[in-house]
């Protein structure tokens, strides 16, 4: 009677002990799933309401609520897909701070740059996946100075990131039209040699 | 068969949904977040703009959709306390002093808990290193708080707790070095609770 009542309370623990180690695998299965299957990443909100390389000011009361913004910036996002080839990016700088980034659909950050990168008042660069960049590398002539930064992007989609800071409330509009000056699009195709 | 050997199998599977569930829902509610560089009363996420973001970091990514800094553009850094490590309330005034952040552009705000309803707009809802008066030894006071100060004041606008954001542009500071950081963040005072 003893001996049963003392399997009874061991094979409960085990139960209790099992119950939390799959806890555990369900857990971290959950934190590495949810990137994958969020539909509230930064960019499913920006593309539910705008479409592909098309530029979107962030901010005002019908543009897509991508939060928390730093409220003395102005943040235009761009939303790009490579699947049928690189995309090029550009955006004109003037004398208002302005950095450019890339965020993944996978809410990882693949690069970040400020306009002192910028030639001329404009960087403009070519993001490219990884058989696009293969590629690319084996077109290019040896000899031949190649003038576009290319950027890998691990993932095939994302949102090019545009921010001007607003330094005084009255630079607010110049610093929104420079910021909505950000242009993504298809890059078009390059001629094959010969 | 025992007849509860079904119910143990089903405690097993509710411990490991509910606590394996459970964990992640509370663990991406927390503002911080796991790998974050504690500085007096600020933290700091140092790879959140870059490619080797911790899992958790961006599974709260994919959630809130938020647009975090690229390691290239600059740093976000975020305080909940005051520098004697007391929570930041709505009923209290503080004074931020120090040197001003190593930065080309930096912006100081706050994000309040319970953001009251309102469609007034903010007078002004971040402090810019452009309009910042300083004094001769290049030193920064920014009063914060619900009541009107002269000088560089940034209002709340509700009494419940707040968290300071300070976002620094095109700054060579790095988050990895927590001992640089230390000499270039302000201390946050309190001042009073009126």
């Amino acid at each position: 009677m003893q001996e049963a009542a003392t399997r009874e309370i061991k094979v409960w623990a085990l139960a209790v002990v099992a119950g939390v180690l799959l806890a555990g695998m369900i857990h971290i299965v959950s934190i590495l799933a949810m990137p994958g299957l969020s539909r509230a990443s930064a960019f499913q909100r920006v593309t539910a309401s705008t479409p592909l390389f098309q530029t979107v000011l962030l901010g005002g009361a019908r543009a897509p609520a991508v939060s928390p913004l730093d409220p003395a910036t102005a943040v235009a996002v761009c939303a790009y897909d490579l699947a049928n080839g690189p995309a090029r990016v550009r955006v004109e700088t003037r004398d208002q701070l302005l950095t450019l980034s890339f965020i993944g659909d996978d809410s990882r950050v693949i690069y970040g740059l400020t306009d002192r990168a910028a030639q001329k008042g404009v960087i403009e660069l070519v993001l490219v996946t990884r058989p696009q960049l293969d590629e690319a590398l084996a077109l290019d002539e040896e000899d031949e100075v190649q003038g576009e930064l290319r950027v890998l992007s691990p993932t095939r989609r994302g949102l090019a990131v545009a921010r001007v800071l607003v330094g005084l409330p009255s630079e607010r509009s110049e610093a929104e039209a420079l910021s909505s000056g950000l242009r993504c699009s298809p890059a078009a195709a390059k001629a094959a040699p010969g | 068969m025992k007849p509860y050997r079904l119910l143990q199998l089903l405690s097993t599977l509710a411990i490991a949904w509910g606590l394996g569930l459970g964990a992640t829902w509370w663990l991406l509610g927390r503002a911080g977040g796991f790998g974050h560089v504690e500085v007096g009363p600020w933290a700091i996420q140092p790879r959140i703009g870059s490619a080797d973001i911790d899992p958790y970091a961006r599974a709260a990514l994919s959630r809130t959709g938020a647009l975090p800094l690229a390691s290239g553009e600059g740093v976000t850094i975020l305080a909940g306390s005051d520098s004697a490590g007391a929570a930041l309330t709505g009923r209290c005034e503080y004074r931020i002093e120090g040197i001003a952040p190593t930065a080309r552009g930096w912006t100081l705000s706050t994000q309040e808990a319970e953001e009251p309803p309102s469609t007034d707009a903010r007078p002004r809802a971040a402090v810019t290193s452009s309009e910042t008066l300083r004094d001769q030894d290049a030193r920064l006071a920014i009063a914060v708080g619900r009541t009107a100060r002269p000088g560089n004041w940034l209002p709340l606008r509700g009494e419940g707790e707040f968290t300071l954001v300070l976002r620094l542009y095109d700054t060579p500071i790095s988050a990895l070095n927590a001992a640089v950081l230390a000499q270039d963040l302000p201390r946050i005072e309190r001042v009073g609770c009126p």
